[in-house]
């Protein structure tokens, strides 16, 4: 026999919170991602790379100075533009550049980024919904006042919060790092383009791929396998161009392989955001500065890219609206 | 009845899949209450349920829960309401405690409240010690009542409950019987479908029969299992064989199947003077005679066969648990 007889007592609250309802979906969502495994590592893999940019940054500055350090800074400049693939930018010449490098340096972390993304949607945001399938959760979240468009934003929001850790944070931290580190706020005004640029960038890589890999986990109940398509979603394509592009040098870079590799894609998205082909002429040294770029391969086709991510964009909207709708439905009887 | 009251009312309310008709035509006063929904495989009580809670498009019709339109006011009627589906539906790696915050939350709760609130719940289902647990690692029986904690996290109007003692065991089967029957004490109305009649029976005062979408029979438990006029038992020592044999002259049907009783339908209404006839007329000793009281078993399957339709399956007896198919 129990020791105290347990009644229901009634609520004397009032329903109707002030945030929200997608506000906790994403809260939990988050919660749940950051106790998985490494997930402090995948997540802080960004900032390195933020840091080295800071770090060119400053170092360009103390070129810029000249004196005594200036010829190692060169040195050491050139050296970690290397890293990013940025070979002869640190000549002493293109320290007059300073804005174009700037361009140029992010082009490449975005590069960078756009894998981490990869990764962090691989393993974040793959269980998304694939997870209420599974778990046939769908009966709690419909059984309660939310509609399936609150769901879908709940759910993109974590998606979208966790790739901006690793691509708008670190951009944000290096480009902050890079006005601080420079003599003066001059800096500040003539980078504010890029800035909105960057922003603008990293919110849309963030929310389209977010958007994309939550369709995909609407459409698949095992998290892995939905790991594995978003993976070769991206990346397979892009793989199968590199081949194409080392037996056929110059020859269908923007062929159809090209044409619908998501990653080529969204680096001639990158590259047309960041405006690289105006900042490039305006330095004179296009034929310098290109080859670094890539313009021969992410300069051309912004047509195409847009209609390819605007296109999937719309399929992936779609996707996940027909599907969370169609779940709603059969959320009773999950 | 008063109409006022009704916490739900439906009017000629129709769901359609392509050529199926799942609801067909419901027209439906719920009062206030604890009601049980009954209904073989098929009969429609999710589909009804979905409908109630705004889930599922409606064909045609119309119908309020709590006062509230199922058509236009979806959300407000989810904001009042809980349900305890019937699958185990948790999400994985939230403990008990933060499952049923989760729940307070989506249901419009601040954080402070809804976790005050799901510890409150928590100990009502008995699962005060096993709170910081992850709900996958709970029995079949924690899940059913967390599911509970989560439906009533809120503090809803109405609960709907689709099979929440399926697979229990015993002890967790009475237990949530007992906070079932504890609901209506509080004010809060209870829709439960279920196979397992004797469920129904412990915690409703109402029943309503679903079969092919269409409201068979409802009404009170208490008048559709009432005592029959016709139907009686009886008990005798002496020369029963003789006894069987005047009753059935005078028009009696005798069922002897049972060791000991007989089971007696008379031929009309107030005739047990016949039965009385028998006894001294072949000097038996009439032991025991009272009329026979239907079982809500029987009236399921009288108001099944009355629309034409066998083989129902429910269950009477908490020997089959665990083995009752859901709808």
């Amino acid at each position: 026999m129990p020791i105290r007889r347990r009644e229901y007592r009634r609520w004397e609250g009032e329903l109707g919170d002030r945030r929200p309802s997608w506000f906790a979906i994403l809260q939990n969502g988050l919660r749940l991602g950051l106790k998985q495994k490494h997930a402090t590592l995948v997540l802080w893999a960004g900032i390195p790379a933020a840091l080295l940019a800071g770090l060119i940054f400053y170092l360009l500055v103390v070129v810029g100075r000249g004196g005594e350090g200036a010829g190692e800074a060169g040195r050491y400049l050139g050296g970690l533009l290397q890293i990013l693939a940025l070979h002869g930018v640190g000549a002493p010449s293109l320290v007059e550049m300073t804005v174009p490098v700037w361009h140029l340096v992010f082009f490449r972390l975005v590069n960078y980024q756009l894998l981490l993304v990869v990764v962090v949607h691989a393993k974040f945001s793959a269980d998304l919904i694939a997870g209420d399938l599974r778990t046939r959760a769908l009966p709690i979240y419909f059984s309660k006042p939310i509609t399936p468009a609150t769901y879908l934003l709940g759910k993109w929001m974590v998606a979208f919060l966790l790739a901006s850790a690793v691509i708008l944070v670190p951009n944000l931290l290096a480009y902050t790092a890079g006005v601080l580190v420079s003599d003066t706020f001059v800096r500040l005004r003539e980078t504010a383009g890029l800035f909105l640029r960057l922003v603008a960038l990293s919110v849309g890589i963030a929310g389209v791929s977010g958007l994309v890999v939550l369709a995909i986990s609407a459409l698949i109940r095992d998290r892995r396998a939905v790991a594995v398509a978003w993976v070769a979603l991206i990346l397979v394509a892009s793989l199968a161009q590199g081949v194409f592009d080392e037996n056929s040098p110059g020859g269908i870079a923007t062929g159809p392989v090209g044409a619908v590799s998501l990653y080529r894609n969204a680096m001639r998205f990158s590259y047309w955001i960041l405006d690289l082909d105006r900042v490039i002429d305006e330095t004179g040294q296009r034929r310098l500065l290109s080859g670094m770029a890539g313009s021969d391969v992410y300069g051309t086709g912004t047509g195409g890219a847009l209609v390819v991510l605007g296109g999937l964009t719309a399929l992936a909207l779609i996707v996940c609206l027909k599907r969370v709708h169609r779940f709603q439905v059969a959320a009773t009887s999950a | 009845m008063n109409e006022a009251a009704a916490v739900i009312q439906l009017d000629h309310l129709t769901k359609r899949y392509g050529s199926i008709t799942a609801i067909d035509a419901v027209t439906l006063d719920v009062e206030p209450g604890a009601v049980g929904l009954l209904g073989p495989n098929g009969a429609g009580k999710t589909t009804l349920i979905s409908l109630l809670l705004g889930q599922t498009p409606i064909t045609s019709g119309s119908g309020t829960v709590l006062g509230l339109d199922i058509r236009k006011q979806r959300r407000a009627v989810r904001q009042h309401t809980g349900f305890v589906p019937e699958t185990d539906c948790f999400i994985p790696g939230m403990s008990g405690v933060g499952y049923v915050v989760f729940a307070g939350q989506l249901a419009g709760m601040g954080a402070a409240s809804a976790m005050q609130r799901a510890h409150e719940m928590l100990d009502l289902v008995e699962l005060e010690d096993e709170r910081y647990r992850p709900v996958e690692t709970y029995s079949v029986g924690m899940k059913q009542r967390v599911k509970l904690a989560q439906a009533l996290v809120h503090d809803p109007d109405l609960v709907f409950l689709d099979e929440p003692t399926n697979g229990m065991d015993p002890r967790g089967r009475q237990l949530m019987l007992d906070l079932l029957q504890d609901l209506p004490r509080a004010g809060v109305s209870v829709l439960l479908s279920s196979h397992l009649l004797p469920d129904v029976e412990e915690v409703c005062e109402r029943v309503i029969v679903l079969s092919r979408g269409r409201v068979l029979a409802r009404g009170r438990i208490e008048d559709m299992s009432k005592p029959s006029e016709t139907r009686y038992s009886a008990r005798v020592t002496g020369d029963v064989r003789a006894f069987c044999e005047a009753l059935q002259r005078a028009g009696v049907t005798v069922n002897d199947d049972e060791p000991g009783r007989l089971d007696l339908e008379l031929p009309a209404a107030n005739r047990s003077d016949l039965v009385f006839r028998a006894a001294v007329d072949t000097d038996v000793r009439l032991r025991e005679f009272r009329p026979h009281r239907s079982s809500l078993e029987q009236a399921f399957l009288d108001a099944l066969k009355a629309q034409g339709r066998v083989g129902p399956t429910p269950v009477n007896s908490s020997e089959g648990v665990a083995d009752a198919h859901p709808t």
